[in-house]
C-alpha cells in the first residue's frame, strides 16, 4: 500500500537538546501506528512535526508526497486543516463555544461552518444528544469525541493523536478506543502517541522512541492489509 | 461563526470592551463637539462676512467728501449726488454676476413722526429684479438675515419697519398706524414689524424705496448700495494686485487676465466700477480678512486638540485590545493549530474593533452634543447648531481610530506560535 507518511532523516534540536535524532519512519494509508516511549524521548516533538505545528531542524517529512520542510506559515496552516486531524491530552476546545460550535470552528477556517454536517460528525462520536453543551458540562471523554468529530470534520488523511486518554479514565478510554478502531475500519490512517501499553498495542505496530531515536518495531497485531 | 466569536468575545470581556469605548467616548465627544463647533462658526462667520453684506459698497462719484454718521450720509460739500434704482440691475451683468448673492439700495431722509423726527430709510425689503437668468430677488432681507424682525416684514404699500428704540420711546407696536411727515407731504403707514439690529438700524425708519422716493422728492434715486458678494480669500496675486492703483496696467495681461476671472473682492469690485461708471466701488474687506485669519487659527488649534484626543483613545483601545489578544493567547494557538490563518484570527480582532468603534462613536457623538452646546455657550455665546453628518463622519472617526488603535494587538496576535500558545 502507498506511503502516506514517509519520514527520512529528521531531527530536532532545541539549543542543546536533541529531541529527534536521525529519524526515519514511513506509514502506510489506512495504518494504524502508535508511538511510545519514556517521559522526554521526542514523541511529541515528532507529532508536532508532522501535523506542521513545530519545524525540523534536519530531515524530510513528506506527506502525501507534500514536503513540510521549508512550508511558509500560510502554506502549513493550510495544510493543517485540510489534511490532518489533530487530537490533544487536553483536548483544547473553546471554553465558551458549545460542541456544535466547537466543530464548527474547524470547518470555519476550511470552508464554511455547516450546523448540519456538525451535527452528523457529533452523532458519529456518539454525542447527539450534547450538541448544544459547553465543554465544562461534558465529561472528559465526551469532550474528546468533540474534538475527534472536529478532528474529523474536514475529511483529513490523516488523524494525529497526542496521548487522546492520557486524561481520560478506563471507561472513557474505552470508548474513545472504539471509536479510533472504527476509523480505522474505515481506513483511516491513524498515528497515536500514547504511555499507555494497552492503547499502544490497539495499533498495527509500535514504534518505540527513546532520546529521541526509533528503538524497535514490533508488530503486535496481525496486519490489516 | 465570525460574528458569533466576536459578540462572545466581547460580551466576555465587557468591562474591558467598555473601558475602550469609554476612551473612544470620550475622544470622539471631543472631536465631533469641535466638528460641530467649527461647522457652526464657519456657517455664521460666512453670513456674518457676508452682511458686512457689504462687503462690497456702491455710493455714487462725487467730487466731494461724503461725511457719514450712523452710517447715514449726512452731508458733503457741494450737491448731493445719486444713483439710480434702474441701473441696479447691472449688478447682474458682472462678470462674477453669479457671486453677487444679493444687494440692497438705500435713500435716506427724515421724517417726523409722532412729534418726533427720525432718519428715514428707503430700501428694498425683497424685491424681484429681472435678469437675464430670470427673477432674482433680493433685498435687506437677503443681505441682512441677523436683522430681527418682531411682527412681519412689510409687504406691500403703506408698510413700514420701526426700529426698536424708536418704537419703545414712541410706545409703537406691530399693526398700529403712524403718520409720516416730511418736507411737506404726509402719508399714512401701518406699522408691520418691529427691528432689532443692536445698531443704529433700532432707531430708524424703514419703508419701501419707491415710498420713500415719492415722499422725500427724490423719484428713481438711491444713495448707496450695499452688495453682498462671495469671494475668494486673497493670495499672493491678489496681494499684489492690491498694491496697484489700476491692475489693468500693472499687471501682466496674463495675470491681469487670472486676477479678473478670479473671485477675489477686489476683481468683483473693480468689475462692479466697471459697470458704474458714475459710481463708485469699495471693498469692505478689513473686519471679514481679520475674522477669516481667526477661523483660520482656530481651526488649527481644533484640529490639534482632536488629533490629540484621536491618539489618546487609539491608546485606550490599544490597551483593552492588547489585554484580549494576551487573554485568548490560548483559543489564539488552537485556533491555528486547526488551520486558521493570520487573516482569520486578525478579522476577529478587527471586527471587535470596529463593533467598539461603532457604539464608541455613536455614544461620542450623543455626549459631542452636549459638549458642543455648552463650548458653544460659553465661548462663543450662542448655542452650536448641531449638524446630523457629523454622525457618520464621527462613526467612521471613530472605527479608525478603534482599527488603528489595534493594529499593534493584532500584530502580536499574529505572531502567536499555536505550539507555545496550546502549552502555556
Ligand atoms: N520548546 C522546547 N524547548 C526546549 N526543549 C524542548 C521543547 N520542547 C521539547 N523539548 C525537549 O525535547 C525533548 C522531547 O520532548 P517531547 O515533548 O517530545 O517529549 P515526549 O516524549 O512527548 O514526553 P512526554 O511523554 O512527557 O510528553 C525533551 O527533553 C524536552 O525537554
Ligand atoms: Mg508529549
Amino acid at each position: 500500500m502507498k506511503e502516506i507518511i514517509k519520514i527520512s532523516g529528521l531531527s530536532k534540536a532545541y539549543g542543546q537538546v536533541n529531541a529527534l535524532h536521525h529519524v526515519d519512519l514511513s506509514v502506510r494509508e489506512g495504518e494504524w501506528v502508535s508511538i511510545m516511549g519514556p517521559s522526554g524521548s521526542g514523541k511529541s516533538t515528532l507529532l508536532n512535526i508532522v501535523c506542521g505545528l513545530d519545524s525540523p531542524t534536519d530531515g524530510s517529512v513528506l506527506i502525501d508526497g507534500l514536503e513540510l520542510a521549508g512550508l511558509s506559515a500560510s502554506e502549513l496552516a493550510r495544510y493543517r486543516r485540510e489534511m490532518v486531524g489533530l487530537i490533544f491530552q487536553q483536548f483544547h476546545l473553546v471554553p465558551y463555544l458549545n460542541a456544535m460550535e466547537n466543530v464548527m470552528l474547524a470547518q470555519y477556517f476550511h470552508s464554511m461552518a455547516d450546523e448540519e454536517s456538525a451535527r452528523i460528525a457529533l452523532e458519529r462520536v456518539g454525542l447527539g444528544h450534547r450538541l448544544d453543551h459547553l465543554p465544562a458540562h461534558l465529561s472528559g471523554g465526551e469532550q474528546q469525541r468533540v474534538c475527534i468529530a472536529r478532528a474529523l470534520i474536514n475529511e483529513p488523511r490523516v488523524l494525529l493523536a497526542d496521548e487522546p486518554t492520557g486524561n481520560l479514565d478506563e471507561k472513557n478510554e474505552e470508548a474513545v478506543m472504539e471509536l479510533f478502531q472504527e476509523l480505522h475500519g474505515q481506513g483511516m490512517t491513524l498515528v497515536v502517541v500514547t504511555h499507555d501499553v494497552s492503547v499502544g498495542e490497539a495499533g498495527d505496530r509500535i514504534i518505540n522512541l527513546e532520546h529521541g531515536r526509533v528503538l524497535v518495531k514490533t508488530a503486535p497485531k496481525l496486519q490489516t492489509a | 461563526m465570525l460574528l458569533h466569536l466576536v459578540k462572545d468575545s466581547l460580551i466576555r470581556r465587557r468591562r474591558r470592551v467598555a473601558l475602550a469605548v469609554l476612551s473612544l467616548l470620550v475622544g470622539t465627544a471631543l472631536i465631533s463637539a469641535l466638528l460641530t463647533v467649527s461647522l457652526d462658526i464657519e456657517d455664521k462667520m460666512g453670513k456674518e462676512m457676508r452682511s458686512f453684506g457689504a462687503n462690497i459698497l456702491l455710493s455714487p462719484r462725487s467730487e466731494s467728501v461724503p461725511v457719514e454718521i450712523a452710517g447715514m450720509p449726512v452731508g458733503e460739500i457741494g450737491e448731493k449726488s445719486f444713483l439710480s434704482d434702474a441701473e441696479l440691475a447691472r449688478l447682474k451683468t458682472i462678470f462674477w454676476k453669479n457671486n453677487i448673492t444679493g444687494f440692497a439700495p438705500y435713500l435716506y431722509g427724515s421724517a417726523t413722526l409722532k412729534g418726533e423726527r427720525a432718519v428715514l430709510v428707503g430700501t428694498w425689503f425683497e424685491h424681484e429684479l429681472a435678469t437675464e437668468k430670470g427673477p432674482f430677488i433680493t433685498g435687506v432681507r437677503k443681505i441682512a438675515p441677523w436683522w430681527q424682525v418682531e411682527g412681519e416684514w412689510p409687504d406691500g404699500k403703506g408698510q413700514l419697519l420701526i426700529g426698536r428704540e424708536l418704537a419703545s420711546r414712541l410706545e409703537v407696536s406691530a399693526g398700529a398706524a403712524l403718520k409720516l411727515e416730511s418736507g411737506g407731504s404726509s402719508r399714512d403707514f401701518r406699522v408691520a414689524g418691529i427691528v432689532s439690529t443692536g445698531s443704529f438700524e433700532d432707531n430708524q425708519i424703514f419703508v419701501d424705496l419707491p415710498e420713500a422716493q415719492e415722499l422725500l422728492g427724490l423719484p428713481g434715486k438711491v444713495e448707496k448700495v450695499q452688495v453682498s458678494a462671495l469671494t475668494k480669500p486673497p493670495d499672493e496675486l491678489a496681494r499684489r494686485a492690491r498694491l496697484m492703483e489700476d491692475p489693468k496696467e500693472g499687471l501682466s495681461p496674463a495675470d491681469y487676465e487670472k486676477w479678473y476671472c478670479s473671485p477675489y473682492i477686489e476683481a468683483i469690485t473693480y468689475q462692479i466700477q466697471e459697470a458704474f461708471p458714475d459710481g463708485q466701488a469699495k471693498p469692505v474687506r478689513q473686519v471679514a480678512e481679520a475674522e477669516g485669519a481667526f477661523l483660520g487659527k482656530l481651526k488649527l488649534l481644533f484640529a490639534l486638540i482632536a488629533g490629540m484626543a484621536a491618539v489618546t483613545s487609539a491608546m485606550g483601545v490599544t490597551a483593552t485590545m492588547s489585554a484580549t489578544v494576551m487573554e485568548r493567547r490560548g483559543e489564539i494557538g488552537l485556533m491555528k493549530a486547526l488551520g486558521a490563518e493570520n487573516i482569520h484570527i486578525a478579522g476577529q480582532f478587527l471586527l471587535e474593533a470596529a463593533a467598539i468603534g461603532i457604539i464608541g462613536g455613536a455614544a461620542g457623538y450623543g455626549a459631542g452634543i452636549g459638549l458642543a452646546a455648552l463650548i458653544g455657550r460659553l465661548v462663543f455665546d450662542s448655542s452650536a447648531a448641531f449638524s446630523l453628518p457629523v454622525l457618520p463622519l464621527t462613526i467612521v472617526i471613530s472605527m479608525a481610530i478603534a482599527l488603528l488603535g489595534s493594529a499593534l494587538p493584532v500584530r502580536r496576535a499574529s505572531r502567536i506560535q499555536p505550539i507555545q500558545a496550546l502549552k502555556g
